[in-house]
Formats: structure tokens, C-alpha cells, sequence
């Protein structure tokens, strides 16, 4: 989006606020972490890499290690993705349509290994029915949001939609349960 | 690139920083308070909520294909079958992530490149 906007000639007050209110979602990542990480001024330096995927990862890995292999775990998984996330971004620079066009089912093949990754990290939260609902939600809201070109708000407002439903399945969980005692 | 962009760059990393790393250092600064005087060590629960809701959104977003049509939407749908699958077979994170890969190219390959 970043790129779309600077190549459109943008204002660039315009760029800057849509961009931060994009990352915005990222509010949420780090008090979700805050339970694993220590006192070491690292984690500060770290936190520049904190990217969706990369919580993602450290939400599921974070809990599993001890205390002293954190850090060493999340830098070199911070530094793995940066490294493939500029070598792609410097193929995709200099090689441009080319790459498209000789390798053209590779790049298509490849779209589907983030949604496969997200996949793969969620089944396990799929743990009771309220997460169910809420999981499977926040899902639909963030898809159908795309499909009706909402794209730079799906996330957001898919979390949200997700969340909401969470509070609504345990209220009726908890009337039922005090009208059945 | 020009002098703006640099400087727009900067301005959006700082920022992005911040949202990261404030919200981060308030959480940890409260759970140590806590710690110290003996209160559970609990987030609260809309941000413990929020962080899987978010993973969520971001599938949900990240499933709709970049050229929607019949055939990315039936490699998509047999990707995740693959996928979900082979979770449930061997458990871990990488070979499910690649097999649901290999599950998506070979519909592609079969009904062609949309």
C-alpha cells in the first residue's frame, strides 16, 4: 500500500497516516508477548521486527520455551524473515515482470503458503466452542470485508467482529448455565 | 528515491516502533507490579482475545486469492483440506504449510494458471 501510494504521488501526510492506521492492528501484539519476554534491553531492539507473522509464530513458540532460549529464538526468527522478505523484495526489484513470466505457476503457488501458515497456527486455538465461533468469525468478517474491497480495514475489523463474538457466545453460555442451576 | 520519501520512510518506521513497543513495555512493566505483589499474572482478557482474533482476520484476508476466479478458488479450497489434513496427521508446522502448497500448485497445474 506504502508503495501504491508514493508511486501515485500521495500527500505525504496522506501516506504516513494511512500507513500507521494499517499498522494500528499491531497495537495488540505486544501485550500479548509482554508474559514471555524479560527485563533485557533486546527485546526493545527486537520489537522493530514484530511483524504479523512473526507474533504469530512467537504467540504459538514463545510459551514452549524456557526462559533463556527466547530471545535467541525470536532474533534468529526475526532475522530469517527479514532476509527472505528483502532477497524477495530485491528479485521482485530487478528481475520485475520476468520472474513472473518465466516461473509463472510459482508465484502463484507461493500465494497460498501464507494463508497455509495461518492455517497451521490457528488450529490449535480451536479449542472450545466460544473459540470456535470466535475464531470462524473474525475469519468470515476479514473475508467478506475483502471481497467487498474493504481490504485496508479487513484485518481490523475482522479482530473486532471476532472479538465481539467471544463476549456475546460467553454471555449466553453464562445465562444458560445460571438458568439450568 | 527523493529526500521525502526517505524522510516518510523514517517517520513510518518511528511510528510503527512505537505502536509496537509501547503497548509491549506497559503490559510488562504492569505484569512485573503484579508479580511483585502477588497478583496473577493476567493480561487483560480483551487483548488475550484480540492477538488469536487477529491471526484469524489476517487468514480470513489473506484467502482470497489475488486473481479470484473458479480455478483459484478450488486451489484454494483443496489447499486447505491438504493442509488442515496433514495437521492432523503429523502435527507440526512446516510440512503442512508445504504439502497445502503442493495441494493448491497441483489444482493450478491441472486447470491452468488463472
Amino acid at each position: 500500500m506504502f508503495v501504491a501510494m508514493v508511486a501515485t504521488d500521495a500527500p505525504t501526510y496522506l501516506i504516513i497516516i494511512s500507513t500507521l492506521l494499517i499498522n494500528g492492528r499491531h497495537i495488540v501484539y505486544g501485550p500479548n508477548l509482554a508474559p514471555y519476554i524479560s527485563k533485557n534491553y533486546c527485546w526493545l531492539l527486537l520489537m522493530h521486527s514484530l511483524t504479523d507473522q512473526l507474533f504469530a509464530l512467537a504467540h504459538n513458540r514463545l510459551p514452549r520455551l524456557v526462559s533463556r532460549q527466547r530471545i535467541a529464538w525470536f532474533s534468529g526468527a526475526a532475522l530469517t524473515s527479514w532476509f527472505f522478505w528483502v532477497l524477495g523484495t530485491a528479485l521482485g526489484a530487478f528481475m520485475g515482470g520476468n520472474l513472473i513470466e518465466q516461473l509463472p505457476y510459482l508465484s502463484e503457488a507461493m500465494s497460498f503458503a501464507l494463508p497455509a501458515f495461518f492455517i497451521v497456527l490457528l488450529v490449535p486455538q480451536f479449542n472450545s466452542f466460544v473459540w470456535f465461533i470466535t475464531l470462524l468469525g473474525a475469519v468470515s468478517a476479514a473475508l467478506l470485508l475483502k471481497l467487498l474491497g474493504y481490504a485496508n480495514v479487513s484485518i481490523l475489523f475482522g479482530a473486532i467482529s471476532g472479538t465481539a463474538l467471544y463476549y456475546v457466545v460467553d454471555r449466553i453460555k453464562l445465562e444458560n448455565s445460571i438458568n439450568n442451576e | 528515491m527523493n529526500e521525502s520519501v526517505w524522510l516518510t520512510l523514517f517517520v513510518i518506521a518511528v511510528g510503527t516502533f512505537l505502536i509496537r513497543t509501547v503497548p509491549l513495555q506497559i503490559m510488562f512493566r504492569r505484569l512485573k507490579k503484579s508479580d511483585s505483589i502477588n497478583t496473577s499474572k493476567q493480561i487483560p482478557v480483551v487483548l488475550s482475545i484480540m492477538g488469536p482474533a487477529m491471526i484469524a482476520a489476517m487468514l480470513g484476508s489473506s484467502l482470497i486469492p489475488s486473481k479470484p476466479s473458479f480455478v483459484s478458488l478450488t486451489a484454494t479450497l483443496a489447499g486447505i483440506i491438504v493442509t488442515l489434513a496433514t495437521y492432523y496427521k503429523f502435527r507440526t508446522l512446516s510440512v503442512p504449510v508445504l504439502l497445502g502448497v503442493v495441494g493448491y500448485s497441483v489444482v493450478i497445474l491441472i486447470f491452468g494458471n488463472p
